[in-house]
């Protein structure tokens, strides 16, 4: 056995084996959650509802589902809402993410304090914190009592009943809970710049705006641009909140793309309708990882030089 | 020897017959557990666990009642599929398609029904029925008849969710307002009879107690969320005498009666708290029940969070009215919308179908149903006539209410119970809340609604709903008003 | 001397203020666990509960009723907390380990061609709504519904391409003299990767551990589709809480947050040496 052990473990030593090794599961793993994809996309070519017997009978229909999809108003607009909330949640986290990590960064009393307490939303369930802001942001709630407190004067403003404030609330939401891993990351690219580009500029008597602006800024730019990629990305699936929150509401002013899907696949039952859908989404997502990967390719690729040089 | 062959024969094939026939038992309950016994016996088995697929507002009052029937029959709860209230019907039609038979029966809604029937979850259970004969003689109203779907019966009604209005009494009775309203307005104060008579009772009776311009008493609260609302405007325009669609399933919404009910439906939250776009239960229960609003037009469980002991600040000021109207040619017409409802639903994938109607028929009898509406914390609302006089129901909600809530069932109609209901629903929800917000005028929301419609029946299949949609008048009631 | 003041007083507000805003929530959660039902919805809201209860912790940590053996649902914590951890630290590891391996392979060999990062990250980009019809049927003839292997597996693949990304840069940043001059000595390939690579990407294997957890651990949509009553995790319980009177049972929810909350917070206090340089995506410099 020791000896057919040693063969064994001889073959997997040989470059071409050990490189695949991790790949063939991986693969394996990928094919096998394709097939479903498959089956989607059959199910987008074809007329079925839930409701109307087995999807194997369900009549070919080619394009029909397609083109009912694109002249779905509500759908294009939760296309087009759903990117404005990520328009407006990714910024808004990238700036404060950026600005706390920005006053975290020297050691200063405190400071543990702080970076401890701006991690934990990001370990709270996206949930828990859907049900806790149904909570908060009621008419007579605490957040208006505060804002009353801080205004001098009543105020009450209509978070989740009201056509805007409620898009306000699910993007505040976002915010509140992710502007927490964009501070960890800023945080993280801070610990990790080069010392000795600072120093040198010091010692040539650069300010510190001077530092900051030329040399640590440009330095962090990947670090930047992966938290943009991530979070853009998350961004744009958001569910637990408008459902917890708002119910897609009001009217249908926080309904967001998931949302959409799930209330057409499984509410009304139009599984065809959904499929093409998320089809004519992925093509938008797909444009939209195109330009994602252009950004992150460009910044590897300006490290790598950098680090030759 | 031939003769007692003969005679033998004979017997054995009547008892085989009679064995299809009608289950002993004097009651529906009785009935049920001699049918799960005869089942449990046919089968050999001495203990059977059911799945169930259904809500956290159900298991209380079921996890309760339940055991009882096990160790009657040796028949109970397996596992407890739960989901939240709204999303049972999304869990359906995944179990229409996963075909995985995780769970034997299930609670849900009457406009569930028409879908799951249509994707082969929901089993028929005539033969059942046939031979149990469950107790729906006693349903009050059109309620049983949302339990069948073209022609076939699918479900037990368990719940009688029709709407109620409640006043304060207290207000009502103080001498001082009830001079000052009759003045101005010329008639009680009291029950109003019309929906015109409802908004001016709110609209005397919105208070601003520390004149900060926002009222500290509300004269109305009825629920305007999203998902929720619609119903609150269907049975007013019901009660104007419209109906949904027309024989050919044209859709009929945005006529006269329902711009006009819309229009009232929009007038009234001048007197509901600002934000009451977001109401529904979990807003609207305590804020009645800590006092802050003169009425209330909702599910009939609110009779419970009004007069409980401990939560409830308005305990025994309440007076518990039938739902208002419109006058249509002359009469009054009442109607009390069926606004959400419960039955049991027996799924054709589970192995055990016929235990689990064992099980329902048994939950939906006179005497199991009145102790699964009487507890405090049940979902479950009486809709049997012998619910009326049940000394538990009436200690736990009033005498008024029952007799009022009973009343109120005789003029309830349905919801929109076709395939495709909760389109149709949304469709109407998502117009009438732009129109609440003000973003479109009522008749530009209900011609829309309308549009949407006729595309949703297309697409369902127009001869198909026809006939549905004939079937479904069936349970629309004829009176007016109740007796 | 004044403007190192007036710099750190600018500091402490903003980071203050900051605090409050992240509190805020995180309190009213806690504050709303030691409610009773009454004091759940309040008109004017109660910051500090007036009959501070701990009814809501012990509905949900009770085990199950005992009229009744319904000790795997209803609304109790112990089951979900079992198999959200389960599933969440089954996912991650196996992610962590397939994709750092993965992550080696591709830096060190090329394989899968120059692309393979990017593409992988599409998987990423899908939201999960779009798969949940197919995958349920597909699911189902597969036995793998409502299996802890089938959310397992789902869970392993949306979360490689994270792992991949975090990992890339960190392997990158081992010299690859290191690996030769170890080579050279005799060692295995094997042996490498654990003496050599390992101990110098640790923080991004535990950081990334993390991060896959959390997001595994907060996942819902496809949990609601995947599973029914054997496997059961807590964003999917915590849809559960509603009741008749109230509508929703903010008390248990918020003492289930509460306690669902602890495992995160304990994670990342046990690795939080590592976290920042953890979170760097490699993008660091020597």
């Amino acid at each position: 056995m020791p000896a057919a052990r040693r063969v064994a473990l001889a073959w997997l030593e040989r470059e071409q084996v050990f490189k695949w090794l991790p790949f063939v599961p991986v693969q394996a793993l990928l094919v096998f959650l394709l097939l479903p994809f498959v089956l989607l996309v059959y199910l987008s070519l074809v007329s079925w509802r839930i409701t109307r017997g087995v999807w194997w009978h369900a009549p070919f229909v080619g394009a029909a589902n397609f083109t009912v999809a694109v002249r779905d108003e509500r759908f294009v607009w939760a296309v087009i809402r759903t990117f404005g909330f990520a328009a407006a949640a990714v910024p808004l986290e990238l700036g404060l993410g950026f600005g706390l990590a920005l006053l975290c960064r020297e050691r200063f009393r405190g400071r543990r304090f702080y970076t401890t307490v701006f991690l934990l939303p990001m370990m709270i369930v996206p949930a828990v914190v859907g049900y806790d802001l149904s909570m908060l942001l009621i008419d007579q709630g605490p957040l208006n009592q505060i804002l009353s407190l801080l205004a001098g004067r009543p105020v009450t403003v209509r978070w989740i009943s009201d056509y805007r404030m409620a898009k306000a609330a699910i993007v505040g939401a976002d915010v509140w809970q992710w502007t927490s891993l964009v501070f960890l990351i800023v945080l993280s690219g801070f610990a990790g710049l080069p010392p000795d580009p600072i120093r040198a500029a010091r010692a040539m008597g650069a300010s510190r705006w001077q530092i900051f602006r030329h040399i640590e800024l440009p330095l962090l730019k990947p670090v930047l641009a992966i938290a943009l990629v991530l979070r853009s990305m998350e961004a744009l699936k958001i569910f637990d909140y408008p459902v917890l929150l708002t119910e897609g509401g009001p009217g249908n002013s926080t309904e967001t793309i998931a949302v959409y899907l799930w209330r057409v696949g499984w509410d009304f039952t139009r599984v065809s309708d959904a499929a093409a859908m998320s089809l004519i989404l992925m093509v938008v997502v797909v444009m939209y990882t195109v330009i994602a990967i252009h950004i992150l390719r460009r910044e590897r690729r300006q490290l790598a030089e950098e680090a030759a040089r | 020897m031939k003769r007692r062959a003969l005679l033998a024969t004979v017997l054995l094939v009547w008892s085989g017959t009679a064995g299809a026939a009608e289950v002993p038992g004097r009651t529906a309950d009785e009935r049920a557990i001699n049918g799960a016994r005869a089942y449990m016996k046919a089968h050999g088995l001495t203990s059977l666990k059911l799945n169930m697929l259904t809500s956290p507002f159900h298991t209380k009052a079921l996890e309760r009642e339940i055991p009882i029937f096990e160790k009657a029959t040796g028949i109970g709860l397996g596992d407890l599929i739960e989901v939240g209230i709204l999303q049972i019907q999304a869990k359906a039609m995944a179990e229409a398609v996963a075909r995985s038979g995780s769970f034997d029966f299930w609670v849900g809604d009457p406009i569930s029904l028409p879908d799951t029937a249509e994707a082969g979850l929901a089993r028929p259970i005539d033969e059942f029925v046939a031979r149990g004969l469950p107790d729906v003689d006693d349903v009050v109203g059109g309620f049983a008849e949302q339990g069948r779907y073209k022609g076939k019966t699918y479900g037990l009604f368990a719940d009688g969710d029709n709407f109620i209005l409640v006043l304060r009494k207290d207000w009502l009775d103080k001498p001082d307002e009830r001079q000052k309203f009759h003045a101005k307005y010329g008639w009680g104060p009291g029950c109003p009879d019309t929906y015109e008579q409802w908004a001016q009772l709110a609209e005397f009776f919105t208070r601003d107690f520390d004149g900060d311009g926002v009222p500290d008493f509300y004269g109305a609260i009825a629920y305007r969320a999203r998902s929720w609302g619609w119903r609150w405007w269907l049975q007013r325009f019901y009660a104007k005498g419209g109906m949904p669609f027309d024989d050919a399933m044209r859709p009929l919404v945005a006529g006269k009666e329902g711009v006009e009910a819309l229009r009232d439906y929009i007038a009234l939250t001048r007197y509901m708290p600002k934000d009451i776009l977001g109401w529904a239960t979990p807003q609207a229960y305590p804020f009645y029940a800590a006092g802050h609003a003169f009425s209330i037009m909702t599910y009939p469980s609110i009779a419970l969070a009004a007069e409980h002991p401990e939560k409830s600040t308005v305990r025994g000021k309440n007076a518990y009215c039938l739902v208002p109207g419109y006058v249509v040619n002359g009469k009054l017409v009442r109607r009390s919308i069926q606004g959400f409802g419960n039955i049991f639903y027996v799924s054709s994938y589970g192995k055990h179908a016929e235990a689990a109607y064992w099980l329902i028929q048994w939950l939906t009898s006179k005497e199991v149903s009145a102790r699964l509406v009487t507890y405090t914390d049940s979902v479950f609302d009486p809709f049997m006539k012998s619910h009326r006089s049940d000394p538990r129901i009436i200690r736990s909600r009033t005498k008024e209410m029952v007799e009022t809530h009973l009343r109120n069932a005789q003029v309830s109609p349905p919801l929109i119970l076709l395939q495709g209901a909760v389109e149709y629903d949304d469709a109407l929800d998502l117009n009438i809340q732009e129109a609440l917000l003000g973003r479109i005028s009522a008749e530009e929301a209900l011609n829309r609604t309308a549009t949407a419609w006729e595309r949703i029946t297309d697409q369902v299949g127009r001869t198909a709903q026809i006939e549905a949609w004939k079937a479904l008048r069936r349970a629309f009631p004829t009176k007016n008003v109740p007796d | 001397m004044k403007r190192r003041w007036l710099v750190a007083f600018v500091r402490h507000a903003a980071l203050l203020a900051w605090t409050a805003v992240t509190l805020i929530p995180v309190y009213w959660m806690l504050n709303t666990s030691f409610k009773h039902s009454g004091e759940w919805v309040t008109w004017p809201p109660h910051w500090v509960p007036e009959q501070p209860t701990l009814e809501n912790y012990a509905q949900v940590l009770t085990p199950g009723s005992t009229i009744f053996d319904l000790g795997r649902q209803t609304l109790k914590v112990l089951k979900p907390l079992w198999d959200s951890l389960f599933t969440a630290t089954a996912s991650a590891l196996v992610a962590v380990a397939l994709g750092s391996a993965l992550a080696y392979s591709w830096a060190r060999f090329g394989t899968g061609g120059k692309n393979y990062p990017y593409s992988v990250l599409t998987i990423r980009m899908l939201p999960p709504i779009v798969i949940a019809v197919p995958f349920l049927v597909y699911y189902v003839s597969l036995h793998l519904l409502d299996t802890y292997t089938g959310l397992i597996l789902v869970y392993i693949a949306t979360s490689l391409p994270y792992v991949i990304w975090m990992m890339l840069a960190f392997i990158e940043d081992v010299p690859r003299e290191l690996e030769s001059a170890a080579r050279v000595m005799g060692a295995s390939r094997f042996r490498v990767l654990s003496s050599v690579v390992l101990p110098l990407t640790v923080s991004g294997l535990v950081a990334t551990f993390l991060f896959v957890f959390i997001l595994n651990w907060s996942e819902l949509l496809l949990a609601l589709t995947l599973t029914n009553t054997q496997v059961s995790t807590i964003p999917i319980t915590l849809n559960k809480f509603q009741s008749v009177n109230e509508g929703r049972d903010y008390g248990p929810q918020a003492a289930i947050g509460a306690i669902a909350t602890l495992p995160v917070v304990a994670l990342g206090f046990l690795i939080q040496k590592h976290l920042v340089k953890g979170f760097s995506f490699g993008l660091l410099r020597k």
